[in-house]
């Protein structure tokens, strides 16, 4: 279930902490830029450093499908509805004359510049969607949860995250057990009423059945002394590797943020 | 770009940081996250993972429709919501359940990722406020019924009002805009109506029974 | 030293007490092994020793009870777990971590020791409980017997001197018992006190110090005899010569290249009690799917009464299936609903209240079934697989959950329904269960049948 890849590359072995920091200059750089250029450029160098990783050709190929799937859908949306001055329709699927929903919409078409703008903004998703499949791959998610408390989110918060995690497959496991047990007593899930049916026949069982088990994961964690307060096992230790991959970061993102401004 | 779409940023962005910044500061606060028992925030966790589960098969199958995916996303995650809430009737509870999904999901599959932040901290906010006010967690059906359109609400605008064009980028026509968010409405207030008539069967079994 | 002076209590809004007038003193090293029925108090009196009584649950607890000194109600339960460690029946619920070290360290972590004297009492609890090598596994892929050890570890490393064991044997099989015995007599061994609740009791009585019975809240004297069957039953004359009903031939199937189960030979005749025996992972739950359907073979046929298996669906309802926990099996607002739901299905009608009658659920008609007890949960859900009238049942561990009281009521039912001609198969690592309510003992390891022998 967990998409956490255990290799040795650098991306590896940085700090969860300064991964977080990496999102957060990314999502900024994602909105500010403006430049198709410059997108690309950002693009390319998380691009490669996900390369660099040695990921598996499945994986690779979940992450091209992912980004075809945004491309393609984000430049047809785009089509629609670009509304600066010059557009050119391309298609046409419903024009203005057309009574109702002509009138309207306005006509439904496709305009060449709105493709074009859709494939820009793809982009932006684009580049979010591999850096987090990037620190997916590299971090394991109690490291991760780790590096979020010591940025501050409440120790008991972070055990309720992890208790999510260590679970989701047990209820995942769980949740295909009672629909076999439904279908063997009969239950046909055809149609909008089986659908529904269905679906509330699996919940009631699977929320009761929670229920029943967070009562004893509660007891056996009081059991455990659990309180507010803990000390950690595990230590988040900075490499030098760290600043580095931060400094090349700030840099890269004022060199671009620059660029964006004055060019 | 002019002055008033401009403006609209800079509000937004102040809007926002207050909206932030008050939840933060509730949700460090130790006073509040310790009137939750050990058994309430297990319920918490668990809902997390089903508010997981319950979009998993939308995700994998209804994504190649985009225009109405989100409809058949909004029913179970909205029921869910609902059912937990009725059972962990806290204040704070809410904003667990919804931001902790969220992070949940990050830390899972979808990466650390501040942009989709505001898609749960808005909604948390209103809800917690909609609370707040009416005094009642989900405890009558017209209470859930509007928690699920109020929710309905803040998420759909907020995407296409103020995420779409100026973090995205992206634009979408008035009609456009108005068909979605009717449709994200009901179906947040259809997912709340199926999951509190659910939340009522499951009490029967938890308050009578053996839970 | 516990000390327990006249000790009774009752839990918030019951009408009666749950523990009554117990006098109890349990020396430091003994090894106090304690049985009763379900509901007579057993677990109870584990809660006011670790301090959930009355700190976690309320209620009104009288009496006095001191534990190494000090008094539960008066501490935390927080500073009662650096004394007193409890193990509960249910081994995943008391996991917490995705990696077996870490989980190891959570108690620890929450008593607040530094760091490095986490890693020693971790290295030694992994080393104690034989978990060392695997101590880089992540939680969800160890086997049931792993994840007991694993939970008995977490509470080790944190060091209390009294262990409380709350009928940890439940979900072991035959390996996993003796793995927790083993693990018992070297806590013994080391000095630990120990108190085991159990009702599978009959391995430890030597070996405990003390036995003690509970009934209805109070400590009796008399051990409760192990019940013998109500109405031993004769089979009837069982003919060899009958034609099979089930037939399973050269059955090979695998996941992902990993074999489960090898070249199965199995006949069954209508009307038999069969016994599928053998350790948890030896390929029982697989070959009750392939013969449900639920499975496809690469290899090899399933018929039953000619017609081979891909035509049969189990929704035609020829074969009933009963899961190990009755819960992921319910899942309707009343009793009622729940027997009547699959018949409705299949166009079926059924009489209710003669279902009721048969499993013993008379006046539950209208009850949500999340309120029965255990025991009467998996009647229901045995109910309303019976309804569908299927004529073979597979029964996945169907002792399991229940005390003897329990199960020999259950299979008293099942073992009925071979008497008019249904074909019982039932899953189980329980050889009194096998002994008397099976007809023939098949028993299947790595996915080979190693033994096949009629009974009676």
């Amino acid at each position: 279930m967990m998409r956490f890849s255990d290799k040795n590359t650098p991306f590896h072995r940085i700090d969860p902490r300064t991964k977080v920091i990496l999102s957060l200059m990314v999502a900024v750089l994602v909105v500010v830029l403006n430049n198709v250029l410059l997108l690309m450029v950002l693009f390319l160098s998380i691009f490669s450093a996900y390369l660099f990783t040695r990921p598996s050709l499945s994986n690779l190929k979940i992450l091209v499908f992912m980004m075809a799937t945004v491309f393609l859908s984000t430049m047809i949306s785009q089509g629609f509805f670009y509304y600066l001055e010059p557009k050119t329709p391309v298609v046409t699927i419903v024009s203005k004359s057309v009574p109702l929903i002509g009138g309207l919409t306005g006509g439904l078409q496709i305009y060449r510049e709105g493709l074009i703008y859709g494939a820009v903004q793809s982009l932006r998703l684009i580049i979010v969607m591999t850096l987090a499949l990037l620190i997916v791959l590299t971090t394991y998610p109690s490291d991760l949860i780790l590096g979020l408390t010591k940025f501050g989110l409440p120790q008991r918060i972070g055990f309720m995250l992890m208790v999510s995690i260590r679970f989701l497959p047990s209820i995942i496991e769980e949740a295909r057990r009672i629909l076999i047990a439904q279908k063997l007593r009969g239950l046909k899930l055809k149609g909008l009423r089986g659908v529904l049916r269905g679906f509330r026949h699996l919940t009631i069982p699977l929320v009761i059945n929670c229920l029943r088990s967070g009562r004893q994961i509660a007891l056996a964690a009081e059991v455990r002394a659990f309180t507010e307060r803990r000390t950690s096992m595990k230590e988040l230790k900075l490499s030098w590797f760290d600043p580095l991959v931060v400094t090349i970061g700030f840099l890269l993102s004022f060199f671009l943020i620059y660029m964006e401004l004055f060019k | 770009m002019n002055t008033s779409s401009e403006l609209i940023i800079y509000a937004g962005i102040v809007l926002f940081a207050l909206i932030t910044g008050i939840t933060l500061y509730a949700g460090i606060s130790k006073r509040l996250i310790r009137s939750f028992t050990t058994y309430d925030l297990v319920t918490i966790s668990l809902f997390i993972t089903l508010l997981y589960i319950a979009i998993l098969p939308f995700k994998l199958g209804f994504s190649k429709f985009p225009f109405i995916h989100s409809f058949f996303f909004s029913i179970p995650y909205s029921a869910i919501l609902i059912i937990g809430i009725r059972l962990v009737p806290k204040p704070g509870a809410t904003t667990l359940l919804i931001l902790g999904n969220t992070i949940f999901a990050q830390i899972l599959s979808r990466g650390i990722n501040p942009l989709w932040w505001p898609y749960a901290i808005l909604p948390s906010f209103a809800l917690e406020l909609y609370f707040i006010l009416t005094r009642n967690y989900v405890g009558t059906l017209l209470n859930a019924l509007g928690a699920g359109v109020l929710r309905g609400v803040v998420v759909y605008l907020y995407f296409y009002l103020f995420a779409g064009p100026f973090i995205w980028h992206k634009h979408y026509a008035g009609w456009y805009i108005t068909f979605q968010v009717v449709q994200g409405v009901i179906a947040s207030a259809i997912g709340a109506w199926i999951g509190f008539k659910l939340s009522k069967i499951i009490e029967k079994a938890y308050v009578y029974g053996r839970v | 030293m516990i000390e327990i002076k006249d000790l009774s209590y009752k839990y918030p809004g019951a009408e009666k007490p749950a523990l009554k007038d117990i006098n109890l003193q349990i020396k430091d090293g003994e090894f106090i092994l304690i049985t009763g029925e379900s509901g007579s108090g057993k677990s109870t009196l584990l809660y006011t020793i670790n301090g959930l009584i009355p700190n976690l649950f309320g209620g009104e607890l009288t009496g006095s009870i001191s534990v190494n000194g000090l008094v539960p109600k008066e501490n935390p339960i927080r500073r009662l777990s650096q004394f007193v460690g409890t193990v509960f029946q249910n081994a995943d619920s008391q996991i917490f971590m995705l990696r077996v070290e870490d989980d190891v360290a959570f108690g620890c972590e929450n008593l607040l020791f530094p760091r490095d004297e986490i890693i020693i009492r971790r290295n030694l609890a992994l080393k104690e409980l034989s978990l060392w090598d695997i101590r880089e596994r992540e939680t969800f892929t160890l086997s049931g017997g792993q994840k007991q050890r694993l939970a008995i570890a977490g509470i080790y490393a944190m060091g209390p001197k009294i262990f409380l064991f709350d009928e940890p044997t439940t979900d072991l099989d035959e390996e996993g018992r003796r793995d927790l015995f083993q693990i018992l007599r070297g806590l013994k061994h080391r000095g630990y006190t120990i108190i085991l609740v159990e009702h599978q009791y009959e391995d430890f009585i030597p070996f405990a110090d003390r036995t003690i019975n509970f009934k209805e809240g109070q400590i009796t004297l008399s051990l409760d005899p192990l019940p013998s069957r109500l109405n031993p039953k004769r089979k009837k004359n069982f003919h060899q010569s009958l034609p099979p009903y089930l037939k399973i031939e050269d059955l090979w199937f695998g996941y992902e290249g990993h074999p489960c189960l090898k070249g199965i030979n199995l006949q069954i005749r209508k009307g038999e009690s069969v016994a599928l025996f053998g350790k948890n992972g030896s390929g029982k739950t697989t070959l009750f799917k392939a013969i449900l359907g639920l499975l496809r073979p690469q290899k090899g046929k399933i018929t039953i009464e000619g017609i081979s298996n891909p035509e049969l669906s189990p929704y035609g309802c020829k074969i009933g299936f009963l899961y190990q926990n009755p819960d992921e099996q319910l899942f309707t607002c009343s009793v009622e609903e729940e027997i009547s739901f699959g018949p409705k299905n299949l166009g079926i009608n059924i009489n209710i209240e003669e279902a009721l009658k048969l499993f013993e659920l008379e006046g539950y008609k209208g009850r949500q079934p999340q309120t029965l007890s255990r025991g009467e949960r998996q009647r229901l859900a045995l109910a309303s697989i019976l309804s569908m009238q299927p004529e073979i049942i597979l029964l996945d561990e169907p002792t399991t959950g229940l005390d003897t009281k329990g199960w020999t009521k259950f299979m008293d039912i099942t073992y009925n329904l071979t008497l008019r001609g249904k074909t019982v198969v039932f899953s189980t690592h329980n050889r009194k269960a096998m002994g008397e309510f099976a007809d023939r003992l098949i028993q299947i390891e790595e996915g080979k049948i190693i033994r096949d022998e009629i009974l009676r």
